[in-house]
């Protein structure tokens, strides 16, 4: 009898005792560790510092008036976008010729270059970033390199150069992998009747394959755009405390100088850019592939 | 040869060559961990001077690096038992109940891949010292578990959306219950997209040191922290040993999901 009261109703599409039974443990866990947590950014970004440690009742806005009205921070806002712009171009560069060699070199290479480039997707960050301080370090090898060149003026372990060489080779496989998927998602057929109509290879390219294969690259760069944007390990252990982002001081912030409402403040910041590139990115996709 | 043929040679050797650089770039810096770690000289060197394991014995000896070895072992497989449980069960509800709230939910439990990770580390931070739970295990396994299962639900959505719905009517109407059926049909046959998640999960949890920073105290410390802490003040190759440890870790992992997919898909 409750058996056929009960179908219809699931049938309709409302959400039975079951389905809320299964998502149950998920949702407590998202509503404590997620929603919580997000709360309480939000929250605190709206208090007022106060070394007591004593905390307000009362809403201000003066966090972030503070970061918008101080050069030191507009300079540290700008600096974090510029270290992803230039994580995402390059990783973009090296990104397209490994993407291409992927899914168009030859096919013996194809999935051992697929697996190397899972390398360091899955490898710690805090274990390559390690790695590349011995490398970077004013006696490691590329630093002797480029000073028995006569380049020694280049340093590149605490400073910009260096955190974007780590940047770039933590979030460059995300782009690879949009790419790839990209890439191979193309029809190859009009890849070949370009090239019979008398097209030349770098024709076809031009022409046929880079154009299918934007999309990829629009998702690629927002995923590096916003991943590197948020890194904290390779800035801290390659910038040596000389090279800052939003996130390394909302990190020192937080933790040492204990001001949870600025710390705060940069989140939310950081936050509203986030979703602005990733609605952009969303936005762009749908509307060139609406043409 | 005419000239065309010859600069189409010189192209794919010239392009060749950048796929070669590339390669050593994503290689370089785990070589100099791995290279480092077996230096006979009492400071991290790359090329290595001669050749020692006495670092290994020197990480294995150093009960800090053991206690956060221990640590981050016991929070990689609570966090992926946990993740693989809640999150087969929600990736279940969500496949068979598509609607508008169930997409939005789907989004939320995926989103912890895309947001700034520094975001959500700042506001567990925030609600377990608030709560008193601030450095210690349960607090960052709460963490770890935001973090890491979004990879188990990602994969297991995808292996029950590959799943044939007909699959289960048939068990249906052979008088099979709804447990009966989820046990013995939807478990076994999204198996590998299980596994997959899993592996991913203990590894994201392995690796995690992002979130991390802002939840450890004296009592609740990671293998990933343990690093960055002490390559702050310390230039000994102890800390490249534990490195080549950690990578040897996860690319045992990684291999063993190679060859679980490849058997999927066969």
């Amino acid at each position: 009898m409750t058996a056929t009261i009960a179908l219809p109703r699931v049938r309709a599409g409302a959400p039975s005792r079951r389905t809320l039974l299964l998502l149950l443990p998920m949702l407590a866990i998202f509503a404590i560790g997620f929603a919580a947590p997000l709360y309480f950014v939000i929250r605190f970004s709206l208090e007022h510092f106060d070394a007591a440690g004593t905390q307000g009742a009362s809403v201000t806005l003066e966090q972030f008036v503070t970061i918008f009205t101080t050069p030191l921070y507009g300079d540290l806002i700008l600096r974090t976008l510029g270290l992803a712009l230039a994580t995402t171009v390059i990783s973009a560069v090296i990104g397209y010729p490994l993407a291409l060699a992927i899914t168009r070199g030859p096919r013996p290479l194809r999935a051992p270059l697929m697996a190397l480039v899972t390398i360091p997707m899955l490898t710690s960050v805090v274990v390559k970033t390690f790695g590349w301080q011995v490398l970077l370090s004013s006696d490691g090898m590329l630093q002797r390199t480029l000073d028995a060149v006569g380049l020694s003026s280049v340093k590149l372990l605490n400073t910009t150069t260096g955190v974007v060489l780590g940047l770039v080779h933590t979030y460059f496989p995300f782009m690879v992998v949009s790419l790839v998927a990209a890439l191979s998602a193309i029809d190859r057929t009009t890849e070949h009747a370009a090239a019979s109509l008398g097209s030349t290879p770098g024709q076809v390219f031009r022409r046929v394959t880079f154009p299918q294969s934007l999309d990829g690259l629009a998702a690629g760069s927002a995923l590096t755009f916003v991943t590197s944007m948020s890194a904290l390990v390779t800035p801290q252990m390659l910038g040596g405390g000389k090279v800052s982002t939003i996130v390394t001081v909302i990190y020192q912030q937080a933790t040492s100088a204990q001001n949870w409402p600025l710390a705060a403040a940069l989140g939310v910041v950081l936050l509203i850019i986030t979703l602005v590139i990733l609605s952009l990115q969303t936005w762009a996709v749908r509307h060139v592939s609406r043409r | 040869m005419s000239v065309a043929g010859e600069r189409r040679k010189l192209g794919s050797v010239l392009f060749g060559l950048v796929i070669a650089i590339i390669v050593v770039f994503i290689l370089a810096p785990l070589a100099v961990a791995v290279g480092s770690s077996v230096t006979t000289t009492g400071y991290l060197a790359f090329p290595p001077r001669g050749f020692t394991l006495k670092w290994f014995g020197e990480a294995a000896s150093n009960p800090k690096f053991l206690e956060a070895l221990w640590t981050s072992l016991q929070l990689g497989v609570a966090t992926t038992v946990i993740s693989v449980v809640a999150g087969v069960l929600a990736s279940y509800a969500i496949v068979r109940r598509p609607g508008p709230l169930t997409a939005v939910l789907e989004q939320v439990l995926l989103s912890p891949i895309l947001l700034p990770a520094v975001v959500l580390g700042l506001g567990i931070l925030l609600s377990l010292s608030l709560s008193g739970w601030l450095g210690t295990f349960p607090g960052g396994l709460l963490a770890h578990i935001i973090v890491a299962s979004p990879f188990v639900t990602r994969s297991v959505l995808a292996g029950l959306r590959r799943l044939d719905p007909r699959l289960e009517e048939a068990s249906h109407s052979l008088g099979a219950g709804g447990v009966r059926t989820f046990c013995r049909i939807v478990l076994p046959s999204v198996r590998g997209a299980i596994i997959g998640g899993a592996v991913f999960a203990f590894v994201i949890s392995f690796d995690e040191a992002v979130v991390t920073l802002f939840l450890t105290g004296s009592d609740f410390t990671t293998l990933p922290v343990t690093i960055f802490t002490y390559v702050q003040y310390s230039n000994d190759p102890t800390i490249a040993a534990v490195s080549t440890v950690i990578i040897l870790v996860s690319a045992l992992l990684v291999g063993l999901v190679t060859r679980q997919g490849g058997r999927d898909e066969r």
